[in-house]
């Protein structure tokens, strides 16, 4: 009940500073940044898994979000606006370094000492860092698509519908690539935890 | 049902997302086979876990504000325009105008005709088809590459 209350009162803060934003005021906008760049740092760190990437895309998502302020028209929360501009972003880097994954293969040994600490305490496993870097990186084997919607689903809590208009497709759309992402991450985990 | 696919379920099934169908098969496969039963228990460990977190550095509020000022004019709607949606949407009608184009001059150049205006001049294994399958190939999987992953969900 408290955390809703408090979300609905940070949401009515954000529309009313993308107004002023819109209005040329940089002062909200200094504000509004602070108030966000933990979440939008958070989501680019999650879908990259690169932490200097995951910074300089959300510095460009906070630029594109100041100069496309004047069309926001509020159908979708202020919260799934930047989350698409955000997404979209994220996304396009991820095109662009697409061959850096061939050296996917340099991360073996780091994965090969996480499932040593897995076999070895699995009762205090999900507390550990170990636990949490294990999963970031079989989520950052998905491909993308499947991955973002993953991660806004399961990490960052959103509903199919948030997801869809994030995405710019249909809510059926989300499902069968959540489907497909369930499945597809369960096969990777299976690998590595034999 | 295989252990190989009752582990490929498995999220599905803790976050019950699975019909009652096929819920109902996993849960006896889980209760028969010891192995996945385990895996199961160990799964659940490692799916309860948060992704880890990253906050942003004390700096990069001054460093949006740094770069806003140093921003002489706004990029023009004309190039968001162009970047975040004409041109994804353009991608894949080049891939099939590419394709179109390959298997006609692949085609043009195979045909007796094209072997005919040739009059000997020009080396016979450049016009052959099978010259120009293989270089179809390639320069399909370029194309392929250089589309990202467009089409990998
Ligand atoms: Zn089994």
């Amino acid at each position: 009940m408290m955390k809703s209350t408090t979300d609905k009162i940070q949401l009515e803060k954000n529309a009313d500073l993308v107004a002023k934003i819109a209005a040329g005021d940089r002062q909200a906008f200094s504000q509004f940044v602070l108030q966000n760049q933990r979440q939008v740092v958070n989501l680019a760190f999650r879908i990259l898994g690169d932490r200097s990437a995951a910074e300089d895309i959300a510095q460009d998502a906070f630029l594109r979000a100041y100069h496309s302020a004047d069309r926001f028209r509020g159908e979708a929360s202020v919260q799934t606006w930047l989350y698409r501009i955000t997404v979209n972003l994220a996304l396009k880097h991820l095109r662009k370094r697409k061959w850096e994954r061939l050296f996917s293969f340099l991360e073996a040994e780091e994965i090969n000492r996480w499932q040593t600490e897995l076999n070895q305490h699995p009762d205090r496993l999900a507390e550990t860092e170990e636990a949490k870097q294990l999963l970031h990186r079989a989520v950052l084997q998905l491909p993308k698509a499947q991955r973002t919607v993953l991660i806004l689903h399961r990490w960052e809590g959103l509903s199919h519908k948030e997801i869809a208009d994030i995405m710019g497709v249909s809510v059926s759309a989300v499902e069968s690539r959540l489907h497909r992402a369930y499945k597809k991450l369960a096969t990777i985990l299976s690998r590595w935890m034999k | 049902m295989k252990c190989s696919e009752f582990k490929t379920q498995a999220l599905l099934l803790m976050d019950h997302r699975l019909n009652d169908a096929v819920r109902q098969e996993l849960e006896k496969h889980r209760e028969e086979c010891r192995t996945c039963s385990e895996y199961v228990e160990k799964l659940a460990r490692v799916w309860q876990a948060e992704l880890p977190e990253l906050d942003a550095s004390p700096a990069f509020r001054q460093r949006v504000m740094a770069r806003l000022q140093s921003e002489s004019s706004r990029p023009s709607r004309m190039a968001e325009l162009w970047e975040d949606r004409l041109l994804p949407a353009l991608r894949p009608t080049a891939l099939v105008m590419f394709m179109l184009v390959s298997i006609f001059l692949g085609r043009w150049l195979a045909t007796p005709t094209a072997a005919l205006n040739n009059n000997g001049t020009e080396p016979q294994d450049m016009l052959s088809i099978e010259y120009f399958e293989t270089l179809t190939q390639e320069s399909l999987a370029a194309v392929y590459l250089s589309l990202g992953e467009e089409t990998d969900e």
